[in-house]
């Protein structure tokens, strides 16, 4: 008894994971039992051989392929855009008075009202779909790198004048590593905000694709389809998250010992 | 290398956010010399920190003018070098790199002499095993000698500091006054340093010159020598003459510091 108590204390974090997961799951097949209709709903088991199955055919390869590239390309350059716009209002205080009302706009606007026009004028091919994931992210890595970059206190400038250091210097120096914490959680929202644009942008129209897959499963009463489509792109959700933090980790060492107290 | 500094009749007025205009400086004459330790004493909002930024630069002067061997100072230059009240070390950066912070932009040094100085000067401040700690790893004591080494290691002409010591706990400030001195050495390399404290003791204890500032608007209200030779040990602090300064001063300001305190 000692012995797993002390595996328990150890390895807590783990632990209590994989027994959250079991709670859910154990309700999950309680529901599944009670409902027992899989037009309505399909247990955890079911969600799983039924997405072995579409891996196992191959026919969800095309549209995991097909998602991917709207996600990596929208997201990837709502990365690069959003940090560089995000530095650009930190810095600039005119630019940030211009334009803070039209982000506040954009991040208020759900992407379900803007998609139909970009589909209107992007057509319904790759291109609409990765303008749609873009404005989607970009927002939250804008804003969080913005608040970033003012919250890297004033002394700091001051102690790159006193000693000398140019203007440019100031950038990567100071503003840029103080920053980073808050760039990565623009980074991190960025990404989920990211997985809701591919799907949103399928919905409109799409001939491939996670989020088309969902939809169709809708129209034709597949729920074990739809369920196992929400399970992969949740699934995407947690893994690059986590993909995020160990970057972060590599990157920023200094915050190591402050994330565990 | 010796520099000297001449502060003339010099005044600094600051415009508050309400609208008030605030006095702060009033008429300051001073005349610094090499290898000399100088202390600015006075009650809160004497202005003696805000002359230490005007001298370094950070700050224009409202009125009068400052000369660094005869030229007018007009922002900070590489041969002045501050120690801050908070210790300002950049979080991202361990002992090492925040040392190098103020040498980086030196051209006519190579990297491995970047690195010589950051270990002379970890050393000397007594941070030897710690170069790869980062600031939140180390007291508040261990900051303030990053700190100090930072400022060191640009090897100014002069060096301002601004109540270094003012966060630190009372037995570690009593240390690093006593170690500050072997750590500064001004005697011999010819370093003008003003240091900005409202501790009296710490003030006559460290400096060879201390002047006592007024409340607002900051004037020097009088210039004291302290006679014994340096470097000092704490057991000066128990002698009958230095008692006797320390009373003085404290005459000196009682009056300002309730003003202040009224303010």
């Amino acid at each position: 008894m000692e012995v797993l108590l002390n595996v328990y204390q150890q390895q807590r974090k783990w632990m209590n994971a994989i027994l959250g997961i079991a709670i859910v799951t154990v309700f999950w097949m309680f529901a599944n039992w009670q409902v027992d209709s899989e037009l309505f709903f399909v247990g955890p088991w079911r969600v799983v051989t039924y997405t072995y199955g579409l891996f196992a055919s191959g026919e969800i390869l095309d549209d995991l392929r097909i998602s991917g590239i709207e996600f990596f390309w929208g997201y990837g350059v709502a990365a690069v855009a959003g940090i560089g716009f995000g530095m650009v209002f930190g810095i600039s205080r005119i630019f940030r008075e211009f334009f803070d009302p039209w982000l506040s706009a954009i991040y208020a606007t759900p992407s379900v009202a803007l998609a139909p026009l970009i589909i209107i004028w992007f057509g319904v091919d790759l291109t609409a779909k990765i303008v749609i994931v873009l404005i989607t992210a970009v927002v939250p890595i804008v804003l969080n790198t913005y608040t970033g970059v003012l919250s890297v206190g004033k002394e700091f400038q001051t102690l790159a004048n006193s000693f000398c250091v140019p203007q440019r210097q100031v950038l990567y120096k100071i503003l840029i590593p103080g920053s980073l914490p808050y760039i990565v959680t623009g980074l991190r929202l960025g990404i989920s905000r990211g997985i809701v644009g591919v799907v949103v942008g399928e919905y409109f129209g799409a001939y491939a694709g996670l989020g088309y897959q969902l939809f169709k499963g809708l129209d034709t009463f597949n729920m074990p389809l739809m369920m196992s489509c929400a399970a992969m792109l949740a699934g995407t959700g947690v893994v690059f998250n986590q993909v995020i933090l160990v970057i972060e980790r590599r990157m920023a060492p200094w915050r190591d010992t402050q994330l565990q107290e | 290398m010796s520099s000297s500094i001449q502060v003339e009749q010099v005044h600094k007025t600051f415009m508050k956010p309400t609208g008030e205009t605030v006095h702060a400086v009033g008429g300051v004459d001073m005349d610094l010399r090499p290898g000399t330790f100088y202390s600015f004493v006075g009650p809160s909002g004497c202005g003696k920190t805000t002359l230490l930024h005007m001298i370094h630069g950070l700050l224009p002067t409202t009125r009068g003018r400052i000369l660094l061997d005869g030229e007018e100072v007009n922002g900070p230059t590489p041969n002045k070098a501050v120690v801050f009240q908070q210790a300002l070390l950049l979080p991202w950066r361990n002992v090492t790199d925040n040392i190098k912070f103020g040498i980086e932009n030196d051209r006519n040094m190579s990297a491995t002499e970047r690195l010589e100085i950051c270990d002379k000067y970890t050393q000397i401040v007594g941070l030897r095993g710690f170069e790869s700690h980062y600031p939140h790893e180390l007291s508040g004591g261990m900051q303030q000698r990053v700190n100090l080494a930072r400022a060191l290691a640009v090897n100014p002409e002069i060096l301002l500091m601004d109540e270094p010591f003012a966060s630190l706990d009372a037995q570690t400030r009593l240390l690093m006054q006593e170690e500050l001195q072997r750590m500064i050495d001004w005697k011999n390399s010819g370093k003008i340093v003003v240091f900005v404290t409202h501790d009296i003791e710490e003030a006559v204890f460290l400096s060879d010159v201390v002047f006592c500032f007024s409340f607002r608007p900051g004037t020097i209200m009088k210039e004291i020598k302290v006679p014994f030779p340096t470097p000092r040990t704490l057991r000066v602090k128990e002698e009958p003459e230095f008692l006797q300064i320390k009373h003085d001063i404290w005459e000196l300001l009682a009056d300002e510091a309730r003003k202040a305190m009224e303010e």
